[in-house]
């Protein structure tokens, strides 16, 4: 196998990584969506959607309401804290490669981008 | 309005579920992608200050070699998985020419020339990586942490009652490791080696950095 075949099969699989990827937990979110709406239906018998979400809500207790806002606002302190390290990674990364730059002129790159996120033309 | 009395609890477990699942497969995975790079990134510079301190390396074929590694696992860091492992291990056959494709390999061969101490610390580096990708391979996919995890510690927990562990585990680890090395790691530093930009033919052709692109 010559280089360039082998470059060749490195980048399909990597794309059929990627893809199956995504098609799995994709699927595995619109499975649970299904799911979601054939309960409703079924158990809301001649009532509407709507009719069922207002009850729910409704019946919601103190207790519930409370978890469940604990862990709407872990999720959204969680980004908050990506969002801020992405910065840090940016400023700071953006310095350390033109000083690295100085010293060996030749470095090479990941080709990231400056907050350390996959190259938008690396994306499937 | 009549509701079965069940409505609201498995409404709300199936919700429950809903956000669990993205909680898994979109949140908890870019956290260990992200953390897989960070760790990377503190290796290529710990790679870096080494040949700050001696000049020579940047030139050699090791450090190119480690670098350009470690560029591909940075890369491609959100696709390493046991789906990648798995195919990556059909186009890296190990009987294959096509495995001297990745030097890093072969970095024992490639260092011979370096002073010892450069040496042990390449190789210190190269396992290292080697250790972060296989965590990575594990921790990546919920379905191997959540069952290989449990069963290993229950096989350690038993084995650690007796003493036919201390007898048992030198040889255990290493039949493990030349196994890890063997189906886990050499597929993934060619697919790696690969993706940073390395080829045979053009030993120093590694992907230069753009000005946009700083990482």
């Amino acid at each position: 196998m010559d280089d360039h075949e082998l470059a060749y099969r490195i980048h399909r699989t990597s794309a059929i990584v990627s893809v199956v990827n995504s098609l799995f937990r994709w699927a595995g979110l619109v499975g649970l969506g299904v799911c979601l709406v054939l309960v409703v239906r079924s158990l809301a018998g001649q009532h509407t959607d709507a009719n069922i979400m207002v009850r729910m809500l409704g019946d919601f207790r103190f207790s519930e309401t409370v978890a469940w806002m604990f862990g709407a606002g872990g999720v959204a302190y969680g980004m908050k804290q990506r969002q801020l390290r992405r910065s840090v990674n940016e400023s700071l990364g953006t310095r350390t490669s033109s000083l690295e730059r100085l010293i060996d002129p030749g470095r090479t790159s990941s080709l990231l981008t400056a907050t350390g996120q996959t190259n938008p033309q690396d994306q499937l | 309005m009549i509701l079965h009395p069940s409505a609201g609890p498995a409404v709300s477990s199936l919700v429950s579920i809903v956000l669990l699942w993205v909680l898994v497969y979109w949140l908890y995975r870019d956290y260990r992608v992200d953390l897989f790079r960070h760790r990377m990134f503190m290796l290529r510079g710990e790679l870096f200050d080494l040949a700050a301190e001696n000049p020579e390396l940047f030139h050699h074929p090791a450090y190119w070699a480690q670098r350009t590694t470690l560029n591909g696992f940075l890369r491609f860091a959100e696709r390493i998985g046991f789906l990648s492992v798995i195919l990556g291990s059909r186009v890296v056959a190990l009987d294959d020419a096509s495995v001297t494709a990745a030097p890093i390999a072969r970095l024992d061969e490639l260092s011979q020339d370096l002073p010892p101490d450069l040496r042990v610390q390449l190789a210190d580096i190269r396992a290292r990586m080697h250790y972060e990708v296989f965590k990575q391979v594990l921790f990546s996919s919920p379905i191997l942490t959540a069952t290989l995890i449990p069963g290993a510690a229950m096989l350690l927990a038993r084995a650690a009652t007796g003493r036919l562990l201390f007898r048992v585990a030198p040889r255990l680890y290493r039949a493990g490791m030349n196994a890890a090395r063997g189906m886990i790691v050499r597929p993934l530093d060619t697919l790696a080696f690969g993706l940073g930009g390395g080829t045979t033919e053009q030993p120093f052709a590694g992907a230069h950095s753009a000005h946009a692109l700083v990482g």
